[in-house]
Order: C-alpha cells, then sequence, then structure tokens
C-alpha cells in the first residue's frame, strides 16, 4: 500500500520514533482496535465528521486516501463491528494518530473542562450525567458504541461508562504538544 | 540580591508553576556561562481548594527536575497504556478485565511504575489513587519541599507533566543560546557607551584643543590661512548647469482655447453715475458751524505826535508844524544835467596842501608835539568795528555763530531742493576749514552751490582750543541756516 504521508516541517515528525520491529499482522489489528477507542471518545466529545477529518488530513498535508479507510464511529452499522476489515498499514496508523492528536489539541479546552468536570462529580459522589456537557459525552459514547460494537462483544453499561472516562482522560494527554508521542508509545507496547 | 529575585525561565500551567532560578551571583552570571549546575527550581502546585499553609511547594536542583521528570513522565506513559493492556482481544473478557483495573484500588496498585534502576534509593514515586487520583511521593526531593507527599487530580498530573516536558524543551534554549546574547548585549552596550562619552568629549576638550592651537600660531600664519580659506572658494569655478536635453516647453493654449476668436476690446466704458437719490429725502445743506463773533478791540486813542499812516514822502503833503524845529523844509529843485557838469568845471580851487616836514620822534618841544586832530577824536572818526555775529544759547564757542553768518550770507536754496542737507565741518584751530563732510547723497550733489570754502581757507576766527573742533551745518530748502557743535 502506497504512503501518502508528507509530513511538513510544522506537523510533528515520525523521524525522531523509528519503528524497529514491525507489527505483525495481530498486533496492528489490536493497535487499530485501540485507536478506534481513542476515535470513539473524540467523536463523542468533539463534531468529528468525515469533513473535519478531510479538512484535517490537508491541514496536516498528509494524503486524504487515509481518510477513505477510516471508517468513523458516526457512519458504523452493527455489522461493521470495526475497522479490522480494513486494515491500516503503519503509516496510516501514524497518519491516524495524527489526525486525533490535532484535533484533540484543537479541542484541549474542551477535553480539560470534561475533565476537570469529572473529577469534581466523583469528588463529590456526584453522577457526572448532571453536567451537560458531561451528560451528552456519555450519552453520545454509549449510542456510537453500540451501534459499532457487536451486541454479544459489547461491555457492560457501568464499565462502559468507567471507559468512556479512561479514555477522557487518556485525550486530554494525548493534546499536549507531545501528544502523538505518547500515543504512538502507548500502541507500540502491543509490539512487545 | 535583588537580581536573584527573579527567575530566568518560568512554567506556569493553570494547576502549577515552575520556575528556573539561577543561583549564582549576579557578577558571576555575566562572567560565566550559564550551566546546568547552577539551575535552581521551584515548584509550587496550586490548588485553590487549599489554604496557603497546605499549598506545596517543591525546591531543588536540575539534576532532581529531571528525576521528577522522568518519573511523572513514565507513570503517564505506563498510565495510558493500561488501556491497551485491557483492551486484548484475545478473549472477550479482555475488557472487562481491563475496567476492572482501572476502576478497581486494588488492582489498580499494580499500575504503580517500576523504578529504574539508574534511580536513587529514595526516588519520587507516582501511585494511583483510583483513576482520577494520583499521589505523589516526593522521596529524596522532600528534603525541600513543604510537604512529603501531594495528591494529584488527572488535570493536575498532565499540567505536572506539561511543565516538565517545556522545561525539558527549553533547557537546552536557556544555555548557549543565552550566553550567546548576552555577551552580545554586553558588545553593544559597550560600544553604546563609548560613544556617549566620546560624543560628550568632542565638545568639551576639542573645542578647548582647538583655541590652544589658534592662539598659539602667529598672527601672520593666521591671516594668510584665514584669507587662504576664505577665498579657496573663490578658485572653484561653479558648475555650469546643464543644457537642456529637450527644448523648453511653452505655454500652449489647448486647442479648443486656440482655436476662439479673441475677444473684441470693451467699448466705451460709460463714466460711473453716482447712484440714484432718494428722491423722498430732501437735500439739507449741511448747518455751518455758528462761530462766536470776533473779539473787536476797543480802537486805542490816538497818541499825540503819532500818526497810523506812513509819512509820504512828498513834502508837500509833511504837515509844517510837525517838522522839528518849526523849520520849513526845503526841495532842492531837480537839475538838468549841463548844469550839473557846469558845477563840476566851477569847483573852487583848493590851495596847495602845506609842505610837510620830517621832524624827530624825539623833539620834545611843545610846538612839536604832535597833535591829533579833533576829527580823529570825535566819535564819527572812529574805525567801526566789525559787528558781533548774533550767538544763540546753544552756540558753545563764538566760531559755531560765525559760521552759521558765513552761510547764512551765501546759501541761496536752489529751486529743486526739496529735503535739509547735512554737512560735518572740520574747523582747524587757525579757523580755517580742514575738511566739508556731506551727510548723504543730497547734501554731496548739492555741496558745490552751498558756498561751502575751500579746504585750507579762512573760515571763521581762530579757536580758543588747540584741537580741531567739528561743526555741523544744516541748510534747509527754505534758506535756514543751523549750525552745531558736535
Amino acid at each position: 500500500m502506497a504512503s501518502n504521508v508528507n509530513l511538513a516541517s510544522s506537523v510533528p515528525s515520525w523521524e525522531n520514533f523509528p519503528l524497529t520491529q514491525t507489527p505483525n499482522h495481530q498486533q496492528l489489528q489490536q493497535i487499530q482496535a485501540h485507536l478506534d477507542l481513542v476515535l470513539l471518545a473524540l467523536e463523542s466529545l468533539v463534531n468529528f465528521d468525515k469533513d473535519l477529518m478531510v479538512q484535517t488530513a490537508l491541514d496536516l498535508e498528509i494524503g486524504t486516501a487515509v481518510t477513505d479507510k477510516i471508517i468513523l464511529w458516526s457512519n458504523r452499522s452493527p455489522n461493521q463491528t470495526d475497522n479490522s476489515g480494513v486494515p491500516l498499514s503503519v503509516e496510516q496508523v501514524r497518519s491516524l494518530i495524527l489526525m486525533i492528536c490535532y484535533v484533540a489539541k484543537q479541542h484541549q479546552e474542551l477535553i480539560r473542562r470534561a475533565v476537570t468536570l469529572v473529577e469534581q462529580m466523583a469528588a463529590q459522589n456526584k453522577d457526572p450525567s448532571q453536567i451537560t456537557l458531561l451528560s451528552k459525552y456519555f450519552q453520545t459514547f454509549h449510542q456510537l458504541y453500540q451501534s459499532g460494537i457487536a451486541e454479544g462483544q459489547q461491555l457492560a453499561l457501568a464499565q462502559r461508562s468507567k471507559l468512556a472516562s479512561k479514555l477522557l482522560i487518556d485525550l486530554l494527554f494525548y493534546s499536549a504538544d507531545s501528544g502523538h508521542h505518547r500515543l504512538w508509545l502507548t500502541l507500540l507496547d502491543y509490539t512487545r | 540580591m535583588i537580581f536573584e529575585k527573579s527567575p530566568i525561565k518560568r512554567f506556569t500551567p493553570p494547576t502549577c508553576t515552575l520556575k528556573l532560578w539561577d543561583k549564582r551571583s549576579f557578577l558571576a552570571r555575566w562572567r560565566d556561562n550559564l550551566t546546568l549546575d547552577n539551575l535552581q527550581f521551584e515548584l509550587h502546585f496550586d490548588d485553590p481548594r487549599l489554604i496557603e499553609e497546605e499549598q506545596v511547594t517543591l525546591k531543588g536542583d536540575h539534576v532532581q527536575l529531571a528525576l521528577l521528570h522522568s518519573v511523572v513522565g513514565s507513570y503517564v506513559q505506563h498510565f495510558l497504556s493500561q488501556t491497551a493492556t485491557c483492551l486484548g482481544s484475545d478473549t472477550d473478557g479482555g475488557q472487562d478485565r481491563c475496567l476492572a483495573q482501572i476502576t478497581s484500588s486494588a488492582d489498580i496498585d499494580n499500575l504503580e511504575s517500576p523504578s529504574p534502576s539508574f534511580l536513587p534509593a529514595d526516588p519520587p514515586a507516582l501511585s494511583p489513587q483510583g483513576l482520577l487520583s494520583h499521589n505523589l511521593n516526593f522521596g529524596c526531593l522532600a528534603t525541600h519541599a513543604s510537604h512529603g507527599s501531594i495528591n494529584l487530580s488527572a488535570s493536575q498530573l498532565f499540567d505536572l507533566l506539561d511543565a516538565l516536558e517545556a522545561y525539558s524543551n527549553n533547557v537546552l534554549l536557556l544555555t548557549a543560546p543565552h550566553r550567546t546574547s548576552l555577551k552580545q548585549n554586553i558588545w553593544v552596550w559597550g560600544g553604546a557607551t563609548a560613544v556617549a562619552i566620546f560624543a560628550l568629549l568632542v565638545p568639551t576638550f576639542g573645542v578647548q584643543w582647538y583655541r590652544e592651537l589658534r592662539s598659539s600660531n602667529s598672527t601672520d600664519d593666521n591671516s594668510q590661512t584665514t584669507d587662504a580659506n576664505q577665498n579657496s572658494f573663490l578658485n572653484v569655478v561653479p558648475p555650469v548647469p546643464p543644457p537642456p536635453k529637450e527644448p523648453l516647453s511653452q505655454p500652449e493654449l489647448s486647442p479648443t482655447l486656440a482655436n476662439r476668436d479673441p475677444l473684441p476690446p470693451p467699448s466705451q466704458i460709460p463714466q460711473g453715475t453716482p447712484p440714484p437719490r432718494n428722491p423722498n429725502v430732501a437735500i439739507q445743506a449741511p448747518s455751518l458751524r455758528v462761530l462766536p463773533p470776533p473779539p473787536v478791540a476797543p480802537p486805542a486813542p490816538p497818541k499825540p505826535g503819532t500818526t497810523n499812516s506812513a509819512p509820504d514822502v512828498n513834502s508837500a503833503d509833511v504837515p509844517v508844524h510837525l517838522l522839528p524845529n518849526g523849520e520849513v523844509p526845503t526841495v532842492m529843485p531837480a537839475l538838468p544835467p549841463e548844469t550839473v557838469a557846469q558845477m563840476m568845471t566851477q569847483r573852487p580851487n583848493l590851495p596847495p596842501p602845506p609842505a610837510l616836514q620830517a621832524r624827530s620822534p624825539n623833539a620834545s618841544s611843545s610846538s612839536d608835539t604832535l597833535t591829533i586832530p579833533n576829527e580823529l577824536l570825535s566819535d564819527q572818526a572812529q574805525v567801526p568795528v566789525k559787528p558781533t555775529p548774533k550767538m544763540t544759547l546753544l552756540d558753545a564757542i563764538p566760531q559755531v555763530a560765525e559760521a552759521r553768518q558765513y552761510f547764512q550770507q551765501r546759501w541761496q536754496p536752489p529751486a529743486d531742493l526739496a529735503q535739509t542737507l547735512e554737512y560735518r565741518l572740520i574747523v582747524q584751530p587757525n579757523g580755517s576749514l580742514k575738511q566739508a563732510i556731506p551727510l548723504g547723497k543730497a547734501a554731496a550733489l548739492y555741496q558745490p552751490q552751498t558756498g561751502m570754502p575751500a579746504p585750507g581757507a579762512d573760515f571763521v576766527s581762530r579757536l580758543d582750543v588747540s584741537n580741531a573742533q567739528t561743526l555741523r551745518l544744516v541748510l534747509s530748502p527754505n534758506g535756514t541756516v543751523k549750525t552745531f557743535l558736535e
């Protein structure tokens, strides 16, 4: 698969993170599944649709070919469990990492506010759904999760909520300047 | 020192503040380059929920700061990897285990980051307190900390890592480039100071030196040099203006104006007529000013022996009783010329004068006594004295009046003269005119007509003083002559 990655100087470069061991097919699927969940959290909080994804690819000067392979959670059906049927290459995974972290950085304030609200509600032992922002996030998260994952593989609602909280905190760290580095290192754990 | 109060770098995420200090003295900062060993950090955890006494502050050197960065970074990366670990797709229950691991505090203990072998014996450590809280134990950093540990929320952990990564990215910029710019600043400020001192010294000592140099040179050299300098510009040929490249454009009328016929001369301009008078208003002559009647002096009574009318030369009209002594004047009738000539020829022969004899002056005889004839002793026989010129109060010396009289006799103002002529007359002690200086162009033009005596000619009487005197002569067109002593 041809790589269309064209990294500009203003765009984070992968030169400092050489890939010593090429992941196998299974590892790529695990990496892709993890990225899917991060993408799910991002879609649940930010209106990350197809247009925004294409625009992000243009801003990052990466080819739009990768956007054709990425199926957003909002466009999935229960029969289309995940993106495993359309495996991504390593470069396409990196392109997806760049796009996720780029959009997360653009919405860092929103992510931070959501995380802070979760902390405050947890400190007060209150239901996070009382907050509109959090209610909308969790509600969207559940809807997309249910529409994208086969019913037999779905998590319980409580566990799903805690997964949503964990991914929301992860998004905050991925929204930093070095977020793509951290996300890449996180995904490399599958290759060990 | 006061200069040590300001940090050289400050990172301020929302919930913490990381300050970097240069612990050296102010002079040492200028002398030596900044190295990592000179760095000192101060980390404030800003939690608005805590009072000031409970605010946590951490201090240390760059090694401790790097150690803290390493520990926090590793912990966060491990924390992020827990999501991936629990997403193992090998079994259906993988995600459940993951979530149980995240949410269970007992299992979360396993998330504690492993301590690298290079770390000191008591390194700072982070341990999760559930999903949203993380306990940071300062360990060996607690010696300079206000507290031994702190509980960080997820957002605080994110800010702490953000500050530490910002420090890590800027620590190299704090050393080499900063010192280079500092040295450049020294050169710039040094140069500016030298220029300022030079600008102050040149106007003060330069002018003084230049004056001393001028005074040491001889007058001739100075004059020659000055002349050469002053005349040097005369040798410079003024630049000839280049001929115009193209003939000067003559003003031309626009085609629309050139094709028009010239306007005919205006017809005879009628004389201006006075504005029509308002017939409703009657003309009234201005009222004459009524003057009081002139005072009439009462006629004086005629004095006896006087008459109001001038005496007529006709003797027939002269009353006889008015002649003195009551004599009747006889009028000599007019004689014809023949009679006059006859009378001249019939003049009586005068006796010859007696012969003069020489007498010695020593003769003492009474008969030989020189007698003065009575005619000589009479008043009429006295030599007439030259009349003294009329003097004024302004005449300091009599020569002023003499000069005025001199010119009053000679000054005939020309008909075309319309202004006053003034001269400065320098009179020598012997009374002669030394020089006449006309004051003004008109005075010079009309000087030949003033009757000015020639230089050296006798002018006035001898002066009483030995110095020459200067007179001012003012000749008016109306014939007035004024003289003053200057």
